[in-house]
């Protein structure tokens, strides 16, 4: 997986709504093949961030830029996995699974059939969203997301309100396919222990409008990401106030 | 649950039997104006087997079926061009707020003026009656979609035609079902009020019983009375197993 040059750039953006500004001024650089975790308390931009990366939102300032191309809308690049359930309760797995493709006109049933069996979905091709538990409903979603093959995966908060040992699943799931395919990946979370986990780049925000955030390169060694967690601990403490762990 | 259902119409129906023995043993008139079940049922296989109950069902069900179609027609029409346009909301959303009040059946003199007795007049009756449960239904159906799926269809690299297909659609089909049911429903009862005016070609359920009235058969009008509540048990049931085979993930 190459890790290299930089695939998404952002520079002084501002988002506001009505009076209340949610994103001010900040600038942010996303590398090809990374997987960057955006950590950070709820209400704190994070997702407005997201939406605006996945072409959802329109910038109230600044320059959102996509391998030098501004962002205009959604677009085959980039696919967002949301937080709140957008399985389609009406379509089987394997017609949700199939869905990115069916829109761009072609259905490869071997494709879908493979991210389906990787995403440990076997044998639930024909069943609906409702006889699921939430955590294999999240699976649809990533499963649904790759089989579009999309350059960057923007996923928010995945493993939210998942319990530990599905959420466990779930983020083993996420690795395996990252490191399969090297999309970039720009996963939003509260969590710290899972951005350390999971991202080989944590990103720390922690203030309201969202401006500066320190960013902080992770490798396989223990002792760099003990460092990092102390640090990124160190800045949410500050920012509430007390001590997190 | 089913025995119960069977013995809750087998109580109604003894009920209906001691009540209209008791009023036969006051007078003999009560006799011919309520009798009990089992003299409409023979009345009613009488009917059967002559064709006429049968005639005089198809005549009514047909009408239902021309005024239902026509209100389902431009009630999903409108009920989806209201819930994604803003502009056909503005501009339809007052005047169906203002006709929507107003009986079908009070238009029963309106449209005999403007399309005579006959099927047109009935229809446009029944029209009337249904149109606006099933425009609503759809209309709420499509404003009830959760924006997250048109997103994440959006995002997943659909365009309009195939969003409206795989999730407008989709998403919206169980309002518009239920609307279709409640619209059947009242669609019989307005048919009905609008055969009790007269009918040209002489049959239908509404226009036997107006005509068993001026003969004084109380039977003959149970008779009307009842195949009404089947004809509209077996279409809730039609309708039934419509949703059950279109909205399977329900």
């Amino acid at each position: 997986m190459a890790v290299d040059a930089p695939v998404l750039t952002v520079k002084g953006l501002t988002k506001s709504f009505d009076d209340l500004d949610v994103i001010d001024g900040l600038d942010l650089t996303v590398r090809q093949g990374e997987l960057m975790a955006i950590v950070g308390p709820s209400g704190c931009g994070k997702t407005t961030l997201l939406r605006i990366l996945a072409g959802l939102e329109t910038p109230s300032a600044g320059s959102v830029k996509v391998r030098g191309e501004p962002i205009t809308g959604p677009g085959p690049d980039r696919v967002l996995i949301f937080q709140e359930g957008t399985v389609f309760p009406w379509a089987t797995v394997e017609e949700n699974v199939a869905f990115g493709m069916e829109a761009r006109g072609v259905v490869d049933h071997d494709r879908v059939a493979e991210a389906i069996r990787t995403c440990g979905l076997d044998g639930f091709q024909d069943h609906y969203p409702r006889t699921l538990s939430g955590g294999m409903e999240r699976r649809v979603a990533l499963a649904r997301a790759m089989v579009a093959e999309p350059d960057m995966l923007l996923m928010d908060e995945p493993f939210s309100s998942l319990d530990a040992q599905t959420s466990r699943v779930l983020q083993n799931t996420l690795m395996r396919l990252w490191k399969d395919t090297g999309t970039t990946v720009v996963l939003v979370t509260h969590d710290v222990e899972v951005a350390l986990r999971l991202a080989s780049r944590v990103i720390v925000v922690s203030n309201r409008p969202l401006k500066e955030c320190a960013a902080h390169d992770l490798t396989d060694k223990d002792e760099d990401r003990e460092m990092v967690r102390r640090k990124v601990l160190r800045v949410l403490e500050a920012e509430v106030g007390e001590r997190l762990y | 649950m089913n025995l119960r259902r069977g013995a809750g119409i087998i109580i109604v129906l003894a009920l209906w039997q001691l009540a209209s023995w008791s009023a036969a043993a006051q007078s003999g008139t009560f006799a011919v104006l309520f009798p009990g079940p089992l003299v409409v049922a023979l009345e009613g296989v009488r009917l059967l087997g002559s064709g006429e109950l049968v005639r005089h069902a198809a005549a009514s069900l047909g009408r239902v079926l021309v005024g239902l179609g026509a209100g389902s027609l431009v009630g999903i029409l409108l009920g989806y061009l209201m819930g994604t346009r803003s502009w056909a909301r503005d501009l339809f959303e007052p005047v169906v707020e203002l006709l929507r009040p107003i009986p079908p059946l009070a238009w029963i003199p309106l449209a005999i003026l403007w399309l005579g007795i006959g099927l047109a007049d009935q229809a446009f009756i029944i029209f009337l009656g249904c149109v606006f449960p099933i425009l609503l239904n759809t209309y709420e159906g499509v404003r009830a979609i959760e924006p997250r799926y048109l997103e994440a269809s959006r995002v997943l690299g659909a365009d309009d035609s195939t969003t409206w297909r795989r999730v407008v659609v989709p998403a919206t089909l169980p309002h518009v079902l239920t609307g279709l049911r409640v619209g059947a429903g009242v669609a019989w009862m307005c048919l009905v009020a609008a055969e009790l005016q007269g009918v040209r070609t002489g049959y239908g359920l509404g226009n036997m019983m107006v005509v068993a009235q001026v003969v004084a058969r109380a039977d003959r009008i149970m008779v009307g009375m009842l195949s009404i509540g089947i004809l509209g048990y077996l279409m809730n049931r039609g309708m039934r197993y419509l949703e059950g085979r279109f909205v399977p993930w329900r």
